[in-house]
């Protein structure tokens, strides 16, 4: 069953592709801005092509897929590499989750607790990170000022986590751009302040109807030469065919990969 | 008809339809297989080397059908071959389709080569519909090691290196009902002209998936049901079959085989897994199947063991991203008899795996899995 230990990883990344084209001049609040920043992939049906590697002193490993989706609620992955697990299929609707494994021809449901533990390792976490909603309602939000970051200006907005939500980090540090709302930098603490986690976003540029960053790294701080990088290779928004009813387990044996 | 030349007519065909991008899909595998087997200790420790290569092709002519074939070849020399000359070359060449897809090349006490088809099948789709034909794998089960739905095609738990399982050859209509549901049927004819006929309905309820099924397996009536689905995080599966002789039907009494899986993956990625068998045909006494080579051949969803009663516990833990270990048990609680299964799974590179397995079996002789002995597997597997 190892191969679903893709999920949480895959899952996730969702939640991290982030970018907009909205052009708002009006005056935010810290909070409106996190929103506008994780708004983008929310209620848009899209298409990605994307791979994500994991970066070990060592060794490194990637994993390649193609990806429908409808916000958070409705999902359709398609493997592509590595060869061995190539062609399988994994769809959500809303809770519920399957895998499709075609060399076996069979459909397997998904348990969520399947979802939690990571892929090779890899540095995306889920935690928090996981509820798409979390970065919104379980923070407090305070512009703190602004800085420039790789030739973008950028507010740099702090989180502070709301008494008793459940997350697990001390505090968040977002650095969004001003004027289309990229997240471009994401530091986490955890106890003690020590800062755990960088995510860094970078390489903007068009995909579909906007421009997005499109490669997206996260460092483990402590850990040195650790590293997991996403790549969007391909992206469309606002795809016409991916409608509710695209998510559908007869779509999950028919989809084929795109070129 | 039967032999092999009707897959190469249809290879001609794939051939000559011409190759265009995104036409087709071409994967498979090739593996080294090292095989050690010891029944005991003080005795002689045999061994098998086996070269096996698997390819999968698949082609799509346009959006409503497609065509796919799967080849195994597969190489094997060593004592194994030589002491157990012919049996256990016969009984892999054996075929249970309709067709004889299987090619036995070098048939010899020192070696042996041959090619299996598993697949071979048309599909068409149109709409909700779909018809597939040929040999396929056609899978109804839901739990990961017994599986009594799977009246089509039934597997051995042991046997760890055919993960794609046999097909058979068939005929499968499928509508789909909605966007989690379906209805099947299905017909298959086996080697010995026994005719497995069965429908199954398919659907999503409560955040369940649920099926029910009914037909006619070889010589029986089959009925069953299965459900997959999850508690507080835990998968929980489980699928039930009743089957009665269609010929002495007042006169015969019917068998029921019950299993329930459950597995859980804590947030460290280490995994859980149990699953419990009941067949109100198998024995309380000793359970032994006979010998090991065709265990397979004797396996189908009324007979998946001679045990009354069967306990599997499984558990698994990545010790480093790269580094599997895998421990799984079965337990025959009335003859008292014992499987292990321990592996070691590292991936080399990207598509190159190391994998190190054994399969223990303990038990006194004529029990479930007392004459067995005790294997060992190493595997260099390269993907493509």
């Amino acid at each position: 069953m190892k191969k679903l230990n893709y999920l949480s990883a895959l899952f996730f990344l969702f939640s991290i592709i982030i970018g907009t084209n909205i052009n708002a001049q009006e005056k935010l609040s810290a909070k409106e801005i996190v929103v506008k920043a994780n708004d983008l992939v929310m209620g848009n049906s899209s298409f990605s092509k994307m791979k994500m590697t994991i970066v070990r002193p060592e060794w490194s490993r990637t994993v390649s897929m193609q990806s429908w989706s409808i916000g958070n609620d409705y999902y359709m992955i398609y493997i592509t590499a590595p060869a061995r697990d190539n062609g399988q299929v994994f769809m959500k609707r809303l809770v519920d989750m399957w895998n499709w494994m075609p060399s076996i021809d069979r459909m397997i449901k998904i348990p969520p607790s399947m979802m939690m533990s990571s892929w090779m390792g890899s540095d995306f976490s889920n935690n928090d990170l996981m509820k798409q909603n979390s970065i919104i309602v379980d923070y407090s939000h305070k512009i703190i000022s602004s800085d420039s970051l790789e030739n973008y200006d950028c507010y740099k907005i702090e989180l502070i986590p709301l008494p008793e939500s459940p997350v697990v980090w001390n505090k968040v540090i977002m650095w969004i751009e001003k004027n289309h709302y990229y997240q471009l930098k994401c530091e986490y603490y955890g106890n003690d302040n020590t800062l755990v986690n960088i995510e860094k976003a970078s390489n903007v540029q068009q995909m579909g109807d906007r421009k997005i960053p499109t490669k997206l790294e996260i460092i483990p701080v402590q850990k040195k030469g650790h590293k997991t990088v996403l790549d969007i290779v391909h992206q469309e928004f606002n795809v016409k065919k991916v409608t509710k009813d695209f998510f559908s387990q007869q779509m999950m044996k028919r989809i084929r990969p795109e070129n | 008809m039967k032999k092999i030349g009707f897959a190469i007519i249809i290879i001609l065909v794939f051939g000559m339809s011409g190759f265009s991008q995104n036409k087709y899909s071409f994967a498979g595998h090739l593996e080294n297989l090292e095989t050690l087997w010891i029944t005991d200790f003080n005795g002689s420790w045999q061994t098998m080397n086996t070269i096996n290569n698997r390819f999968d092709l698949k082609w799509y002519p346009n959006n409503n059908i497609t065509a796919h074939i799967g080849m195994r070849n597969i190489f094997n020399y060593g004592q194994i071959i030589q002491t157990y000359y012919p049996v256990y070359a016969n009984a892999m060449e054996k075929d249970f389709g309709f067709f004889d897809l299987t090619e036995n090349i070098i048939n010899d006490s020192s070696c042996f080569l041959y090619t299996n088809i598993d697949r071979l099948n048309f599909e068409y789709i149109s709409g909700k519909f779909e018809v597939k034909i040929g040999r396929q794998r056609i899978n109804w089960s839901t739990n990961l090691v017994w599986t009594p739905n799977d009246i089509f095609n039934s597997f051995s738990y042991f046997d760890f290196d055919y993960i794609e399982h046999a097909g058979c050859d068939a005929v499968k209509l499928q509508y789909y009902t909605g966007m989690t549901s379906s209805v099947q049927f299905a017909a298959k004819i086996n080697h010995n002209d026994k005719v497995t006929i069965a429908g199954m309905y398919r659907f999503n309820k409560w955040n369940y998936d649920f099926q029910f099924l009914g037909g006619v397996m070889d010589d029986d009536i089959v009925a069953g049901c299965g459900f997959s689905g999850q508690i507080e995080g835990a998968g929980i599966n489980g699928e039930m079959s009743y089957f009665r002789s269609k010929e002495n039907f007042m006169d015969s009494t019917a068998t029921f085989l019950v299993s329930i899986g459950s597995n859980y993956t804590f947030k460290n990625s280490l995994y859980i897994h149990t699953a419990f068998l009941v067949n109100t045909a198998g024995t309380t006494g000793s359970a032994g199947m006979g010998d090991f080579f065709t265990l397979n051949a004797k396996i189908n969803a009324k007979n998946l063991t001679n045990a009354r009663c069967s306990i599997f516990g499984e558990i698994s833990y990545p010790i480093t991203p790269l580094l599997k270990l895998d421990v799984s048990s079965i337990y025959n609680p009335n003859d008292k008899s014992v499987f292990l299964g321990p592996s070691l799974d590292l991936s080399l590179m990207n598509d190159l795996g190391l994998l190190f397995m054994g399969q223990l079996f303990w038990g006194d002789k004529g029990t479930e899995f007392g004459d067995y002995g005790k294997m060992f597997f190493l595997r260099l597997k390269y993907s493509f």
